[in-house]
C-alpha cells in the first residue's frame, strides 16, 4: 500500500510543470555555484602556488645578510586550500589568509579576501552549500506543503481512509514520495560535484571522506525540513497557512536566528579591539605577564647565567678588547640574548594570541548552542568543519605557522651565534644558510577534526530530525479529515 | 469612495490578529535591529574617540617637550620630537578617521570589514597598520552580517508585506465575500488598490515610526548636519520599497490563483530578487573583475624593493648597540625609491578596485533589492563609495605627511613647536549632499518606475476582477 501511496504522491509532484520547473532551476543554480566554486577555488589554489614560488624566490634570492637580519626581513606562509572549498568557502573569506613571519613579532592572519573584495562582499554569497542550505528547504516546502492539506481540502483524503487505508501508510507513502523526488533531484547533482571536485584535484581519500560526510550531513538536514513541512501540512487547516506557516519557520530558521544569534554571542563573548592587543602585548612584552619584571634586566641576567654556568667571565670580555676571542664570546653572548629575547616574546604572544583565539571559539560555542534552535545554525556550522573552512581548522593552521615561526627565527639565530665568531655583528650568510631554512610542510587535520570541534552542532542535527520525525508522524496519526 | 474602501479596510486590518502580530513582531525586530546597529556604530565611535584622544595627548606632551628643548638645547636623543624622521615613523604619527555618519546604526555594511581609521606614519602605505580601536568581530558574525536595519529591511520586510497582501483578492474569493463586495458602489479598481493602500499606509507607518523611535533610542544623530535629508532619504527608499512589493502582491493576485499559490509566487519572487540575482552580481563581479589580491601587491612591492630594502633591512635587525645609526638622507632617499618602485602596483590594484566598483553601480539595477541595500548603506555612511573616498583622502594625506617630514630631513631641519600644528592631518570631506541625494533618489525613482510598472500590467485585469467571483 506504501508503495501504491508514494507512485501516486511522485506522480502528482511530476506532473505538477511549476514543481518541475522549480526543481530544474535549483538544479542549474546547483551547477552554476559549483562552477563558480570550482572556478575559485582553481584561483585560489593558484594564487596559493603562485604566493608561495614568490615568497621562497624572495627569501632564498634576498642576498647576503647577516641571520638575524633575515629574520627581520622575514618571508610569508600561506593558508591551504582544498579542493572541497568550491563547495562551502565557509568562512575562510573573513580570515586572513596569510601570516607574515618575522622575528620578534607574531602576526595575526591578514589579507582576507573580504577586505580585498571591497563592496561587493555583502551582496551575499552564492555557493553549493549555500544554495543546499537556503534554496533546497524552501524547495522541499513548497513541494510539500499540500501532502495533507490539498488532499483534505479536494476532499480525497476522506475517500482514501475510507478505503481503510491506515494513515500511517499514508504518512510513509508520502514522506518516500517526498525523499524520492529529492534523490532523483539531487543524486545527479550530486555525481556531478564528486566529478567537478575530482578534476579540480580533489581525488584523495580526505576529499571522498569529506564529501561523504557532508552527503549525510545535508540529506540529514533536509529530512528535518522534509518532517516538518509534513507536519505543517497535516495540522494546518488550510494548505495556505501550511505553506505561510513553514515558509515563516524557514525565515526564522535561516535569516533572523543566524543573525540575532551573532549579535547574542558578540556581546556574551566581545573581543578586545586590534589596539588595545597591540597595547597588551607591548606592555607584557616590556614588563613581562606578571606586569612586574623588568625584560631588559631578566635577559641580561639570564645570559650573566648561563655564561657563568659555562664558566666564561664577564671580566674575560673587558680583558680581551679588540681580540678575536673577545669578539667571538660577545657573539656568543649576543646570540645568546637573541636566543633569550626570543623565547621571552613567545611567552608573551602565545599567551595573548591563544587568550584570543578561545575567546573567538567561544563565539564559535555560542553558534553551536544555537545549532537547537535552528537546523539551519546547526548545518551551516557542519558544512564549513567538514569542509575545513571553519575557523578551527584556521586555528590549527595559524597555530602550526607559529610554532614553525619560532622554529625558523630560533633556527636563523642559531646561525649567527654558531656562525658569526669573529665576525659578529658583520657576518653575513647566503644562500646557503636561506635554503637550509625548516621546511614548512602544514598538514591540515584529518577530516573528522571539524565533527569533534562541532560535537554540540552534530548533536543538534540529530535531535532536529528526531524531533522533525516525531512530530511529522504524530500528526499524520491525528490528522483531520474534513 | 477610495476613502470608504481604505476605512473598512482600515478597520478590518485593526481587528485582524493575525495582521496585528506580524506587524507588532516586525516592529519588535526594528526596534532591536535599530539598537543592534546602534551598538555597533557606539563601538565605532567610542573607538575612534579613544585613538584622538590618545593622540591630541601624545601631541601636547610633544608640545611640552619641544618647547623646553627648545628652551635649553640639549644635545638629539633617541625618541626626540625634534628628530624629523623619529616623529614621521613614531612620534607624530596620525589618525586619519572616518568619522560615523548620523544615521550610522541603520547598517552596518561595510564598516566591519573596511577600516575605519588609518594610522598614518612615513612609512610606506603597505606596511602602515590600520589602527583600529574597535572591538574585532569573530569570523562569523562577518560572515552572517548583521542584524541592523539594513538586514530587516532588505531580506524580511519584504516577507512581511507579503504575508500582509498576498490574499489580498484570493482571500475575499475564497471566504465568498468577493462577489458581496463588487456588489457595493465601489469600481474594480479602487477595491484591490485601496485594500492595498490602506495595508501600505499601515506598515510604512508603523514601520518609520518605530525605525526612527528605535534609531533616536539607539543614539543616531538627528540634529547632525545633513541628518534631515538622511531621515527623509531613508523614507524614502523604505516607502518605495514597500510599494514595489505591494504592487507585485496586486499583479499576482490579479491573475485569480488560490492564496497558496499566490504565496508560493510572491515567495519565489522574494527569493529571486533578495536572494538569487545579489548571490548572482556577486559571482558576476568576481568572475568578471577578480578581486586585486593584496597578497600580490605585497609581493610586487617586496620584489620592487627588494635590493632597496635589502639596503635599509641591512640596518634594522642589528642588535649591536656600538652599530652606527643610518644617514638620514640616505633612509628618506631610500623609502622615497621603494615608494616610487611599488607605484604602479598600487595603481594597478586601484583601478581593479575602481572597475569592480563601477560594475556594482550598474549591476544594482539588476534587482531592486540591490538598490535598497546600497542605498541603507549609503544612507547610514557605511557604503562603498564612501569608504572608497576615504581611501582616496588617505592616500592624499599620506603624501603629504611624507612630504612634510621627508622635507624637513632633506632640508636639514629640525622640527619646532610652532611647526607641530601644521603636520598634515586628514579631515574628512563628506560626498556633496546633492551627489548622494542624487543617487538614492535615481534608485527610489527606479522601484516607484518598477510598482507602477506592475500595477499597469495589472490593470486590464483589476477591470475584470468580477470574473473572479464566478
Amino acid at each position: 500500500m506504501i508503495k501504491h501511496v508514494a507512485r501516486k504522491e511522485v506522480r502528482e509532484i511530476i506532473r505538477d510543470g511549476r514543481m518541475r520547473l522549480l526543481g530544474v532551476i535549483v538544479i542549474i543554480l546547483t551547477l552554476a555555484a559549483l562552477a563558480f566554486g570550482a572556478q575559485q577555488a582553481v584561483r585560489a589554489q593558484e594564487a596559493r602556488n603562485n604566493a608561495m614560488e614568490r615568497a621562497e624566490k624572495q627569501w632564498e634570492g634576498q642576498g647576503e645578510r647577516n641571520p638575524h637580519s633575515a629574520a627581520h626581513y622575514g618571508t610569508h606562509v600561506f593558508a591551504p586550500t582544498s579542493a572541497v572549498t568550491a563547495i562551502d568557502p565557509g568562512v575562510s573569506p573573513y580570515l586572513g589568509r596569510s601570516v607574515e613571519i618575522k622575528a620578534h613579532q607574531r602576526s595575526l592572519a591578514s589579507h582576507s579576501e573580504a577586505q580585498d573584495s571591497g563592496g561587493s562582499k555583502r551582496l551575499g554569497s552564492f555557493s553549493v552549500a549555500s544554495v543546499f542550505l537556503l534554496l533546497i528547504p524552501l524547495l522541499i516546502i513548497a513541494l510539500g506543503y499540500g501532502l495533507w492539506s490539498r488532499e483534505r481540502e479536494r476532499g480525497t483524503l476522506r475517500q482514501v481512509l475510507s478505503t481503510g487505508v491506515h494513515p500511517s501508510e499514508l504518512f510513509w507513502g508520502k514522506t518516500l514520495a517526498l525523499c524520492f523526488v529529492l534523490l532523483i533531484l539531487l543524486i545527479p547533482a550530486a555525481l556531478i560535484i564528486v566529478g567537478v571536485l575530482w578534476r579540480v584535484g580533489g581525488g584523495d581519500t580526505d576529499t571522498l571522506v569529506r564529501l561523504g560526510l557532508l552527503a549525510l550531513g545535508y540529506g540529514i538536514y533536509f529530512a528535518v525540513f522534509a518532517g516538518l513541512t509534513l507536519f505543517a501540512s497535516a495540522i494546518a487547516s488550510t494548505s495556505r497557512g501550511a505553506l505561510v506557516a513553514m515558509v515563516g519557520t524557514w525565515g526564522l530558521f535561516c535569516l533572523v536566528t543566524p543573525r540575532a544569534a551573532t549579535e547574542v554571542s558578540g556581546i556574551l563573548q566581545p573581543l578586545p579591539s586590534q589596539a588595545e592587543l597591540g597595547r597588551q602585548v607591548a606592555q607584557s612584552l616590556k614588563t613581562g605577564l606578571d606586569g612586574k619584571t623588568d625584560k631588559d634586566v631578566f635577559i641580561e641576567a639570564k645570559v650573566a647565567d648561563t655564561l657563568d654556568a659555562e664558566g666564561i667571565s664577564e671580566d674575560a670580555l673587558e680583558y680581551f678588547t679588540d681580540d678575536a676571542e673577545a669578539q667571538r664570546i660577545k657573539t656568543y653572548k649576543d646570540g645568546l640574548m637573541l636566543k633569550f629575547i626570543a623565547e621571552w616574546e613567545n611567552v608573551v604572544f602565545d599567551h595573548y594570541i591563544n587568550e584570543l583565539d578561545d575567546q573567538v571559539a567561544a563565539q564559535e560555542s555560542v553558534m553551536d548552542a544555537v545549532a537547537f534552535l535552528s537546523p539551519y545554525v546547526a548545518m551551516r556550522t557542519l558544512s564549513a568543519a567538514l569542509s575545513g573552512t571553519d575557523f578551527a581548522h584556521h586555528r590549527h593552521f595559524t597555530q602550526y605557522a607559529e610554532t614553525w615561526r619560532q622554529g625558523f627565527v630560533d633556527s636563523l639565530n642559531k646561525a649567527f651565534a654558531d656562525k658569526a665568531g669573529a665576525q659578529g655583528w658583520s657576518y653575513r650568510a647566503g644562500p646557503e644558510l636561506w635554503k637550509n631554512a625548516p621546511a614548512f610542510a602544514y598538514q591540515p587535520p584529518r577530516p573528522s577534526y571539524g565533527l569533534d570541534v562541532h560535537r554540540l552542532s552534530a548533536l543538534a542535527l540529530l535531535g532536529w530530525l528526531l524531533l522533525a520525525f516525531v512530530l511529522a508522524r504524530w500528526a499524520a496519526g491525528r490528522v483531520k479529515v474534513v | 469612495m477610495w476613502r470608504t474602501v481604505l476605512g473598512l479596510e482600515w478597520r478590518i486590518l485593526r481587528r485582524d490578529k493575525a495582521a496585528l502580530g506580524i506587524l507588532l513582531l516586525f516592529a519588535g525586530f526594528v526596534v532591536a535591529a535599530a539598537l543592534a546597529g546602534g551598538r555597533q556604530a557606539d563601538s565605532v565611535r567610542e573607538g575612534l574617540k579613544r585613538s584622538q584622544e590618545s593622540e591630541s595627548m601624545r601631541f601636547q606632551g610633544h608640545l611640552k617637550e619641544l618647547k623646553r628643548l627648545e628652551a635649553t638645547q640639549e644635545a638629539m636623543t633617541g625618541q626626540d620630537p625634534r628628530d624629523p624622521i623619529w616623529m614621521g615613523q613614531e612620534g607624530a604619527a596620525t589618525i586619519a578617521i572616518l568619522p560615523p555618519a548620523p544615521l550610522a546604526p541603520v547598517a552596518v555594511g561595510q564598516r566591519d570589514l573596511q577600516p575605519q581609521a588609518v594610522r598614518l606614519t612615513t612609512e610606506d602605505h603597505l606596511s602602515s597598520e590600520r589602527e583600529s580601536e574597535t572591538a574585532m568581530s569573530g569570523p562569523t558574525r562577518l560572515m552572517t552580517g548583521a542584524f541592523d536595519l539594513g538586514f530587516l529591511f532588505v531580506f524580511l520586510f519584504p516577507l512581511v508585506v507579503i504575508a500582509l497582501s498576498y490574499e489580498l483578492l484570493s482571500g475575499e474569493r475564497e471566504r465568498g465575500t468577493l462577489a458581496m463586495l463588487l456588489s457595493q458602489p465601489v469600481s474594480q479598481l479602487a477595491l484591490v488598490l485601496g485594500k492595498a493602500g490602506a495595508r501600505a499606509v499601515a506598515l510604512c507607518g508603523v514601520t518609520l515610526v518605530f525605525a526612527l523611535l528605535g534609531l533616536l533610542v539607539a543614539g543616531a544623530d538627528i540634529s547632525g548636519e545633513g541628518a534631515w535629508l538622511h531621515v527623509f532619504l531613508f523614507a524614502a527608499i523604505l516607502v518605495a520599497w514597500a510599494l514595489f512589493w505591494f504592487a507585485a502582491a496586486v499583479l499576482i493576485n490579479s491573475f485569480g490563483g488560490s492564496s497558496a499559490r499566490n504565496a508560493l509566487q510572491l515567495v519565489g519572487l522574494w527569493l529571486v530578487l533578495v536572494i538569487v540575482i545579489p548571490g548572482l552580481v556577486h559571482v558576476a563581479v568576481d568572475t568578471l573583475y577578480p578581486p586585486p589580491s593584496t597578497i600580490e601587491l605585497l609581493h610586487e612591492a617586496r620584489e620592487a624593493s627588494q635590493e632597496v630594502e635589502g639596503k635599509l633591512r641591512g640596518v634594522e635587525g642589528n642588535h649591536d648597540r656600538d652599530a652606527k645609526a643610518p644617514d638620514p638622507k640616505e633612509q628618506i632617499a631610500l623609502k622615497r625609491e621603494i615608494a616610487r618602485r611599488s607605484e604602479s602596483a598600487h595603481e594597478v590594484m586601484e583601478g581593479q578596485i575602481q572597475a569592480r566598483q563601477e560594475l556594482v553601480d550598474w549591476l544594482r539595477f539588476a534587482s531592486p533589492a540591490i538598490i535598497v541595500q546600497l542605498a541603507l548603506e549609503d544612507v547610514a555612511g557605511s557604503g562603498a563609495t564612501r569608504h572608497q573616498r576615504f581611501d582616496e583622502q588617505v592616500e592624499a594625506t599620506h603624501d603629504r605627511f611624507k612630504d612634510f617630514f621627508f622635507g624637513h630631513v632633506e632640508q636639514d631641519q629640525t622640527l619646532r613647536s610652532d611647526a607641530l600644528n601644521d603636520i598634515p592631518k586628514l579631515r574628512f570631506e563628506e560626498e556633496p549632499h546633492g551627489a548622494l541625494g542624487a543617487r538614492l533618489l535615481m534608485g527610489v525613482f527606479v522601484l516607484l518606475l518598477l510598482a507602477l510598472g506592475l500595477i499597469v500590467l495589472a490593470l486590464p485585469r483589476l477591470r475584470q476582477i468580477g470574473r473572479l467571483t464566478r
